[in-house]
């Protein structure tokens, strides 16, 4: 895109052009950083003991911060283009993302990977990547670009619903069952929620076939937080809410699914050496911190004790050496982060804008979350990464990516009039 | 229209986007305040919970895991007498463990070499053979174990550590090291250090010392110092990774083990071993039914130099019975109450026939011999360990008349002016009954000395009531009688008295000849030591001095007294008094000539009837007083019911048991320590001298002589020379004696034959022995004799030929005066 004068370019293209939050890239900045240095901290000891890093300490380290380096730019690339387009490009985009969600379950060769029995990873020759992540952001985009539509939509379904005759009592024709659902959605808005169900239902079922459970929940939550925005009757979030905790009734006591999860999840030493084995190693990291931690560095769970410490319970190695103070203090910054995303969305330009922002940042907060209570032992353990601190190059590209997005709505916010 | 329509559409839809506007602010903040706040306060709860609350519980687990630990043992303190005899020392031993994983494995090692050599044709022999058999079936051999059981120990193949044998005596130690260094199974069986303690001197002082088991220190010194004996075990802590693997580099702790303290211990063995023979021989003798036991306390500090009871055990083998008369009782017992059972079990089933009724198999089985006995023996077991001297208490009867004696005499309310008028009994306050003195029709008017000597009942009464009750209660706790001694061993028990509520005249009556209460040996001692030591109350105590490892010394016993509690003028006057009861009243079995011995005798009574404990406190010399000692002996069997002696013909009193052995005790400790003897003019016979030569001399000559030398004379014969004597020059005779000059006449060579001389009085006796070229050495009663005071048992048998010039032990006693020492309180 050559430069073109101030003059020369239209309104909507001089609104993208708007400056970008500076609280938001700071502490997206400042969050990455204090992440790196903790990924070479616990990451350092087993690196250097594994052949798969070359037994160099700073294995991980240069990785990560070679992506890092990429998902800044890609950051800055992303807050540059008008979100605008993402109206259009919603629907394709979550046509993709449901296609590759569809692939990654096919056992192709070269292209799919098994990790933990798991089909969550897609080997594109350079890069893995999880299309669950690519799936979030399609979720956003697309439930953000439909709902911000809605005056419109409800306006159409409300005319709808008035050329409708109204049923003389008695009238049974074939014609019944029909009249019921359309007086029905009509009545209770109910059908404006069939395509975002039917989308979710077939994200989340691909999903749970991989199986990725924390991902399903991690689309669920966004998803719920952009149709809340949006302005749906709260009464359907209460039902949703049923839903979901009957489904969760019916896999985990009935069907049994991860129930051995949830007795370690009560008592981790009820099987120290197996099941329990990770969180018990993850609780001894964080509860070893105390009030002021072992200091940077100085975590002895990294020593071969905590698996995956530079992955999923790396919040463990850093309530370890920075102890409560430094763990608080992180989850503070995070806090500020989340905090500033709604901030933009409450003063982003257009509903669109508004509700992708939600999105975006429920995400994140939701993701947060659930990593330090697993880490902690809150929830019972799900596989689930913190953002800009776990391991894990497209994850952080894709994360940085995310940030670019809310950084491009914080872009077009009018700025205030000057009388 | 249709354009309106569309305006209108166009209205509608602005007014309906802005509505969404508004919802979508006001539910993006309450999206904000949810994810942004609210979610969060649980997880930084969870993290207080965890790295706060939690944090040092967690963490010494984390720790663990992370930290490989060597302990370096740490061995046991030894325990010494003050000279530096060992009394108990720790050293190493070993047990045996087997692996019955690693048989497993060498099994399945040998089986693959012997496929292979199979397979090469080579040589299969030396690893033809079954690893279970070999360990198996040698092992039992040498540990003498029941090979079956073994096999049934290799059956748990994950087990890597199954102990098959402990404490291993050097011996078979050699054995098992030869085993497993001959044969190929290094690995399954190894040895493993152990520490085992040894009491070189087996029972003795075994109440004092105590014993160890598994847990440790269980008993004594052993248990009470069982922290500083023990030590600290060393430890090198190094950490390791979740592989394992020790990372020397990131640290590594090392704690010193620190060995054990060594005990210095007042106890000296000579005089421990005196008390310990006496009781053996004693309680036997006396029939007594619950033993007996003996305190030697120094009076200057209140070392215990000597504390035995009887029966006792052996410290080695601490759950061995090893007491016959101990053993026989329990059979006896123990058939005793299977008969009872039996017969008891046969009414029920009596009873039960008549009501028609079953009985439950348990309810028709009687007790059989072994549960009863084994019941029995394990009550009497833990009877021997306990430390009867400080923790069991007794009513401390007539010996606490000295503690009511110096009390007085130091508030002034009775003066050696005094009389004491005894009618043999006494009614006081609104008892019903009157109080008897033991003297049947009264001791009559006496002194002081005399009452104390008499260990008159009424004469005490009316000294406790002169007291009265405040003064009488302050004493016994100035005395140490209300509290623990604070002595330095475990489980110390202490006094039963009235409180000063109930504290009465009547009490305080009882109460001033030592009966109604109860005190334990301990208190009563350190009590007795304050009235005659000069006044002061001393702490008794075990431990002289403790040492580290080092040899550097960290403890000496501090012998500071607790207070004064009575002036050393009032503590001369009493040991007076005490002397006087043993040289001339109730304390006469105890008297030595030359010893200079004082001291009080005790009858108490216990709940049961019949049953006595007899006591004696008594301390030499008495111008000086170095040790005092208590000895009791509990519940001498009387020969019948109402009956006070034993079957033997002991009379079941403190002054006729205790006294004797008291005596002869305390001249055995006084000789030991060094002391001389002190003869006054009062003693029927002296020190020992030595007979001079008086051959060819004139019986005037002869008679200058002997008259230096305090000795008497008679002649046989008719001479003017002397020409032959007996004891001949160089013997020793006590003084007082009457050596036989021959002035012409032959010294008989032929042997004297031993006269008979029990039932005789002292005269008599001393008589009957010069006439056959016998001396007499007196014990058991000063020159202050009765007429009751009769022989009772005499050093050499009668009817024995003995070589003439020797001195024979004598002992008499005087049945009347030692008997006025018992209750009276029907």
């Amino acid at each position: 895109m050559a430069w073109r004068s101030k003059r020369d370019m239209t309104r909507e293209q001089q609104w993208a052009q708007g400056p970008l939050d500076m609280p938001f890239l700071m502490l997206t900045i400042l969050l990455m950083t204090i992440g790196l240095l903790m990924l070479l901290s616990a990451s350092s000891y087993a690196a250097g003991m594994e052949e798969v890093s070359n037994y160099d300490p700073a294995y991980y380290f240069k990785h990560q911060l070679s992506f890092a380096i990429a998902g800044t730019i890609i950051m800055y690339l992303v807050s540059r283009f008008d979100y605008q387009h993402l109206r259009w490009m919603s629907v394709p985009l979550l046509i993709v993302s449901i296609f590759m969600l569809i692939i990654v379950l096919l056992p192709i060769p070269l292209i799919s990977v098994v990790r933990n029995n798991a089909r969550r990873w897609l080997n594109l020759i350079f890069v893995q990547f999880q299309p669950s992540e690519i799936a979030k952001i399609a979720v956003v985009v697309f439930f953000s670009a439909s709902l911000s539509k809605r005056p419109l939509t409800q306006l159409k379904a409300q005319k709808y619903a008035e050329k409708f005759p109204k049923r003389k009592p008695g009238q049974t024709n074939g014609t019944y069952l029909k009249d019921v659902y359309r007086w029905f959605s009509a009545k209770t808005g109910f059908g404006e929620l069939i395509p975002y169900i039917l989308v979710l239902g077939l994200i989340a079922f691909l999903l749970l076939l991989e199986p990725h459970m924390s991902g399903t929940l991690l689309i669920f939550a966004a998803a719920a937080a952009i149709l809340f925005a949006s302005g749906v009757h709260v009464g359907w979030f209460v039902a949703g809410g049923l839903g979901v905790a009957l489904l969760f009734f019916l896999l985990v006591v009935v069907g049994g699914y991860n129930s051995s999860r949830l007795d370690v999840w009560q008592d981790p030493w009820s099987d120290p050496q197996d099941k329990g084995y990770q969180i018990i190693q993850s609780i001894y990291a964080v509860a070893s911190g105390g009030l002021n931690g072992r200091g940077f560095g100085l975590s002895r769970q990294k020593y071969l004790y905590l698996p995956e410490e530079q992955n999923d319970f790396i919040f463990a190695i850093v309530c370890e050496e920075l102890g409560f103070i430094g763990a608080t203090l992180i989850i503070a910054l995070f806090m500020m982060l989340i905090l500033r995303g709604y901030y933009l969305a409450l003063h982003a330009r257009d509903r669109f804008g508004s509700l992708m922002v939600v999105g975006v940042t429920t995400l994140l907060a939701v993701q947060v979350f659930m990593n330090i209570a697993v880490v902690t032992n809150l929830i019972p353990a799900t596989g689930i990464s913190l953002p800009f601190f776990s391991y894990g190059g497209t994850a952080l590209i894709i994360q940085m990516a995310e940030m670019g997005l809310i950084l491009s709505v914080s872009r077009q916010i009018p700025g205030p009039k000057h009388d | 229209m249709k354009g309106s329509d569309t305006v209108n559409n166009e209205r509608k839809l602005r007014e309906a986007s802005r509505a969404a506007n508004r919802q979508v602010l006001s539910r993006s903040i309450i999206l904000m305040i949810l994810f942004g706040v609210l979610i969060f306060i649980p997880l930084i709860l969870q993290l207080f919970q965890l790295q706060i609350v939690r944090h040092d519980e967690l963490e010494e687990m984390a720790v663990q895991q992370q930290t490989s630990k060597l302990t370096v043992s740490s061995s046991r303190g030894t325990i010494y007498t003050t000279d530096g005899n060992v009394l108990a020392i720790s050293s190493t031993v070993y047990d045996v463990i087997i692996s019955p994983k690693a048989i497993v494995e060498k099994q399945q090692d040998m089986d693959e070499k012997l496929a292979r050599a199979i397979e090469k044709e080579g040589d299969t022999s030396p690893y033809d053979w079954n690893v279970e058999d070999a360990v198996c079936t040698n092992l039992a051999a040498i540990l003498d174990l029941d090979e079956g059981e073994l096999r049934e120990k290799c059956q748990d193949t994950n087990s890597q550590y199954k102990r098959i044998a402990v404490k291993l005596d050097r011996e078979t130690e050699e054995e098992v090291r030869t085993f497993i260094d001959s044969s190929k199974v290094s690995g399954c069986v190894y040895l493993q250090e152990n520490t085992r303690r040894y009491y070189p001197y087996g029972s003795m002082a075994a109440s004092i010392i105590g014993f160890t088991n598994d847990s440790g220190g269980a008993y004594g010194l052993e248990a009470l110092y069982e922290e500083q004996l023990s030590g600290k075990a060393g430890l090198t802590v190094t950490a390791q990774n979740g592989a394992g693997t020790d990372l020397m580099n990131f640290f590594q702790d090392y704690y010193d083990a620190q060995n054990g303290d060594n005990y210095y211990l007042t106890i000296d063995p000579t005089i421990q071993s005196y008390c310990e023979s006496y009781l053996e021989e004693y309680t036997e003798k006396y029939e007594c039914q619950n033993g007996g036991l003996m305190i030697v306390m120094e009076c200057d500090t209140g070392a215990i130099l000597g504390m035995a009871q009887s029966p006792t055990f052996d410290l080695n083998e601490y759950s061995v019975i090893s007491d016959p008369i101990l053993l026989e009782q329990l059979d006896e017992e123990a058939r005793e109450q299977v008969e009872a059972s039996e017969e008891a079990v046969k009414a029920a089933i009596e009873l039960a026939e008549a009501e028609e009724r079953e009985l439950t198999e348990e309810e028709k089985t009687p007790l059989d011999y072994d549960t009863a006995y084994q019941q029995l023996y394990a009550d009497a077991l833990y009877s021997l360990w306990t430390n009867k001297a400080i923790t069991e208490t007794y009513e401390p009867g007539s010996t606490f008349k000295a503690m009511v004696l110096a009390a007085a005499l130091e508030e002034g309310v009775i003066s050696d002016d005094m009389t004491f008028d005894c009618s043999g009994q006494v009614f006081v306050g609104d008892w019903e009954e009157p109080i008897r003195c033991t003297a049947r029709y009264g001791h009559g008017v006496q002194n002081l000395e005399e009452a104390v000597g008499h260990s008159c009942n009424p004469a005490f009464i009316t000294i406790g009531q002169k007291l009265g009750r405040e003064t009488f209660y302050d004493y016994l706790y100035a005395f140490g009688l209300m509290d623990p001694t604070g002595i330095d061993l475990p489980y110390e028990g202490s006094s039963y008295f009235w409180d000063y509520e109930d504290f009465g005249i009547v009490n305080l009556a009882t109460a001033s000849f030592g009966q109604r209460f109860n005190v334990t040996p301990i208190q009563l001692i350190t009590a007795f030591n304050a009235v005659v030591n000069g006044g002061y109350l001393r702490t008794p105590y075990v431990v002289e001095t403790v040492t580290d490892s080092e040899g550097n010394t960290i403890f000496e016993a501090d012998t500071t007294p607790v207070r004064q509690v009575i002036s050393e003028a009032t503590s001369e006057r009493c040991t007076e008094i005490l002397e006087g009861v043993v040289a001339k009243y109730t304390g006469k079995q105890a008297y030595m000539p030359g010893c200079r011995i004082g001291g009080k005798t005790g009858t108490s009574q216990t709940l049961v009837d019949d049953e006595y404990i007899v006591s004696f406190v008594g301390f030499a010399p008495a111008n000086d007083p170095d040790i005092i000692a208590l000895v009791m002996f509990d519940r001498p069997k009387v020969s019948g019911e109402g009956s006070s002696s034993t079957a033997a013909g002991y009379s079941v009193y403190g002054g006729q048991m205790a006294a004797p052995v008291a005596g002869e005790l305390i001249a055995e400790v006084l000789d030991y320590r060094g002391h001389t003897k002190e003869f006054s003019s009062d003693d029927l016979t002296g020190a020992m001298t030595a007979m001079p030569d008086l051959s060819g001399m004139t019986e005037a000559e002869a008679e200058l002589k002997l008259d230096e030398k305090k000795l008497h004379y008679r002649v046989v014969g008719s001479g003017d020379t002397i020409t032959g004597q007996i004891p001949s020059a160089g013997n020793y005779v006590p003084q007082n004696s009457t050596v036989i000059l021959y002035m012409g006449e032959e010294v008989p060579t032929e042997p004297a034959i031993m006269p008979n001389l029990i039932g005789k009085d002292p005269e008599e006796a001393m008589e009957a022995l010069n006439k056959v070229g016998l001396f007499m050495n007196a014990t058991g009663t000063s020159g202050f004799y009765t007429s009751t005071t009769v022989c009772t048992e005499q050093g050499v048998d009668a009817g024995k030929e003995i070589q003439r010039g020797r001195t024979i032990t004598i002992r008499f006693s005087d049945p009347e005066a030692a008997d006025a020492d018992s209750s009276a309180l029907d």
